[in-house]
């Protein structure tokens, strides 16, 4: 099963529920943004110089 | 004990209640002076230099900015309304020379002040000759001297033109600064050759080129700091979150509590010199505004 919400705890809610995946939207925006940032300073943006 | 009042109530993060605190203590001070005896304008000031001194001065500077150039218009319309001309007609060479020498003797200090704290010639001619006027205090304080018949009336309004006048000279005196700055850079005694400090250090003002902004630090806005840091791009954080910033500024990263909707945070910043400005939160509202208000700052209009 696959999920997407908004935030974290609803996040783990849903997780605790039985969802397999759950997309975090702010986590993934967040990390879009992080990965467009270092991509426009042409830094390495591949996803091991980043976590959030 | 000001700082600690603006830190209790800088964590309930109300914009609101921030500036009515500032502008509660500076009244509040002013008025405990006037109680004590002394001029309610030393309270102010005193509490305007212990506001200056906290952490959470680039928030109050954002928030009374709009109104800031309004106070000092009245004030000097207020004070020129005040200058009779028939005596300064009277004794114009006495003005002329209270105001030369008064405009010469402070350019001359302010500039060897600034040589000693690091400046080269040419800002430090610029510092000199754009404080070298009477300021706005020395006003106040001739109206109290006055009341007190320190010295006689005509002698009175005979400073008050001289002041008055080494302050209209400052914008014509100010196009000069460059040139003769120039000039003592190349012909100054190698004695008087101070090595160049870095200023802006000292007084907590952001000091970078090719760096990113960031607002916001929140998960992602710590996940970006950490990644830019981590390949050698320097940053400088914004955001009202005290707590936050006390414990970056603690570690040495530049961080400045304060609004991203107010103009002089960019400067403050170096918005002009940044290589990004990225903004970390999902406010949509806000980050329009503060769009606007850095899109100003990078490209002034015309």
């Amino acid at each position: 099963m696959m999920a997407r919400t908004k935030f974290r705890k609803e996040a783990d809610r849903l997780a605790d529920l039985g969802a397999d995946i759950v997309v975090l939207d702010e986590e993934e925006s967040g990390r879009a943004l992080v990965k467009r940032a270092l991509g426009v300073l042409h830094l390495d943006h591949t996803a091991e110089h980043f976590t959030i | 004990m000001i700082p600690r009042v603006l830190h209790a109530v800088a964590v309930s993060r109300s914009r609101e209640l921030f500036t009515l605190t500032v502008a509660g203590l500076c009244l509040g001070v002013a008025f405990l002076a006037a109680v004590m005896g002394l001029s309610v304008v030393l309270g102010a000031f005193v509490a305007g230099l212990a506001v200056s001194e906290c952490m959470y001065k680039h928030r109050i500077l954002s928030d009374v900015a709009p109104i800031k150039d309004l106070f000092p218009t009245i004030f000097f319309v207020s004070v020129g309304l005040g200058i009779e001309l028939r005596p300064l007609i009277d004794d114009w060479a006495l003005v002329l020379s209270i105001a030369a020498g008064l405009t010469v003797g402070k350019t001359i200090l302010v500039a060897i002040i600034a040589r000693v704290l690091g400046l080269g010639w040419r800002a430090a001619t610029y510092a000199g000759i754009g404080l070298g006027s009477a300021g706005e205090f020395s006003l106040v304080l001739m109206g109290r001297s006055a009341d007190m018949t320190a010295w006689p009336l005509d002698t009175d309004q005979s400073l008050l033109a001289a002041m008055a006048l080494s302050m209209a000279m400052v914008p014509v005196l100010m196009r000069f600064a460059g040139p003769i700055g120039e000039w003592l850079e190349k012909n100054a005694p190698k004695w008087l050759r101070v090595e160049r400090g870095n200023p802006s250090t000292h007084r907590g003002s952001v000091d970078l080129s090719d760096h990113a902004i960031v607002c916001g630090y929140g998960p992602v806005g710590r996940a970006l700091v950490s990644a830019l840091s981590a390949q050698g791009v320097p940053t400088v954080v914004i955001d009202l979150n005290a707590e936050a910033i006390r414990k970056l500024q603690a570690t040495g990263q530049p961080a400045l509590f304060a609004d991203a909707a107010q103009g002089e945070v960019w400067d403050l910043c170096a918005a002009d010199r940044a290589r990004l400005v990225a903004f970390t939160f999902p406010a949509t509202p806000a980050v329009e505004h503060a769009i606007n208000v850095v899109r100003e700052k990078i490209r002034p209009s015309p």
